[in-house]
């Protein structure tokens, strides 16, 4: 179930008609590696994720975009707003006002219409996984395309805060395919789809009549079901019997290598101690602090290529030329803002 | 009231705020279907309270925990069996 909050995640205000910008950032809205298709392709791809962690990225990545894709469309609504239609034509949006006006409709910058070709959703944990890492850097590389071609300082703000969640959200997509793999056969992780094979009609549903505390030696009737669980498992006959992880809840910490055990005794309903990996990873690392200002305390250096929020000196390789900072206090890349510099 | 009926009171409740919501957005001078709305909107703040105290968060706002993101740990809501 979803709910609407009446505001932007990032505030946009674009003060002059902008139509070259907005011909090209459509493209975020019903381009190839759009917000739309983005949104799309998580909220479709969660449904058969067997492991908690994973739903919840993807169910909540799938709902930023969302949010994204209001972000782009008031982007592209205020940038279009007012326009006259010589200056319409002279843009060469007329192709797409004789259509649509200037209301809002997803297609490409190249005026394809959106499709659900521009996704995929597999039913395979690893492999949407990595279509949702890929995504992400798709979008990236069009949000710094999108950077080079708009100069526009109220359109440019906005478009530096949807490149950077790219970046965060592959970073989390990564950590859910790292999770995924830790559910799996560490010796082969294609052995099984644990999507498919694990909730699959042949798996073997007798439970094993033994006592727990032995080893259960009856071969599985479903072959698919011979996988050993990788996880450490209380029951004996489940290691045996079950590719499945036990489910009931572990009275023991988990010994998985990865995970620290929480100091404080857990306050969830179970009254048991926590054996989940303690979450808190603002505290772990960090030796380097991100200066981003409206970011939370990140675990992670600032990975942001643009002069605006960083202050760490940019590095963008095609900025070599650039002997000086630039002082005009603009927020667009450097490249530009230092031929401005050198011009005036 | 337990977990089930309860969540079925929460879908309940909920529909007649969603429900009453669309009727308000078109007549937003309705005294009557204001006061209906702020009758239901209170029974569901209270349930979804008392939800997410005895049976986990169903709104991430409703996490409560400082030694576990029991986000996670609710059952997805598409997976059945509730």
């Amino acid at each position: 179930m979803w709910n609407y909050e009446s505001r932007l995640q990032y505030p946009v205000n674009i003060k002059k008609c902008d139509l070259h910008a907005a011909k090209v950032i459509m493209s975020q809205f019903g381009g190839p590696d759009g917000e739309l298709a983005a949104a799309m392709r998580y909220l479709s791809q969660r449904y058969v994720q067997p492991y908690k962690e994973v739903c919840a990225i993807l169910t909540d990545i799938g709902t930023e975009e969302l949010a994204h894709v209001e972000i782009i469309n008031a982007i592209l609504y205020q940038s279009m707003r007012g326009a006259s239609v010589e200056d319409i034509k002279a843009a060469g949006l007329d192709t797409y006002f004789v259509d649509h006006t200037l209301g809002q409709w997803p297609q490409s910058a190249g005026g394809v219409p959106f499709t659900a070709t521009y996704l995929q959703s597999k039913g395979d944990p690893i492999c949407d996984l990595h279509e949702d890492l890929a995504a992400e850097q798709k979008a990236r590389v069009t949000y710094d395309n999108i950077l080079r071609l708009v100069d526009n300082p109220d359109i440019c703000d906005p478009i530096r805060y949807l490149r950077e969640r790219e970046v965060v959200h592959y970073q989390r997509f990564g950590e859910a395919l790292r999770i995924t793999q830790d559910n799996l056969n560490a010796k082969n992780f294609y052995y099984i789809n644990p999507a498919y094979d694990l909730s699959c009609k042949r798996s073997c549903e007798k439970p094993c009549t033994k006592p727990s505390n032995t080893t259960c030696n009856k071969p599985c009737q479903a072959t698919m079901d011979k996988v050993v669980c990788s996880k450490p498992c209380e029951k004996v006959m489940d290691k045996v019997m079950y590719s499945k992880p036990c489910e009931k809840p572990c009275e023991k910490p988990c010994e998985m290598k990865y995970e620290r055990a929480c100091e404080k005794s857990c306050g969830m309903k179970y009254e048991r101690p926590c054996e989940k990996p303690c979450e808190m990873k603002y505290e772990r690392s960090g030796e380097k602090p991100c200066e981003m200002n409206y970011e939370r305390p990140c675990e992670k250096p600032c990975e942001m290529n643009y002069d605006r929020p960083c202050s760490n000196p940019c590095n963008m390789n095609y900025e070599k030329s650039c002997q000086k900072p630039c002082n005009k206090g603009c927020r667009r890349n450097c490249q530009k803002c230092c031929q401005k510099c050198d011009i005036e | 009231m337990c977990e089930e009926k309860l969540l079925r009171f929460i879908d309940e409740v909920s529909f007649a705020v969603t429900d009453i919501g669309l009727y308000l957005n078109t007549h937003p001078c309705d005294k009557c279907a204001l006061k209906y709305y702020a009758k239901y909107r209170e029974l569901r703040d209270e349930a979804m309270k008392e939800y997410a105290k005895n049976h986990g968060p169903l709104l991430v706002d409703d996490v409560d925990s400082d030694c576990y993101w029991t986000w996670i740990e609710n059952p997805w809501p598409w997976k059945g069996g509730k």
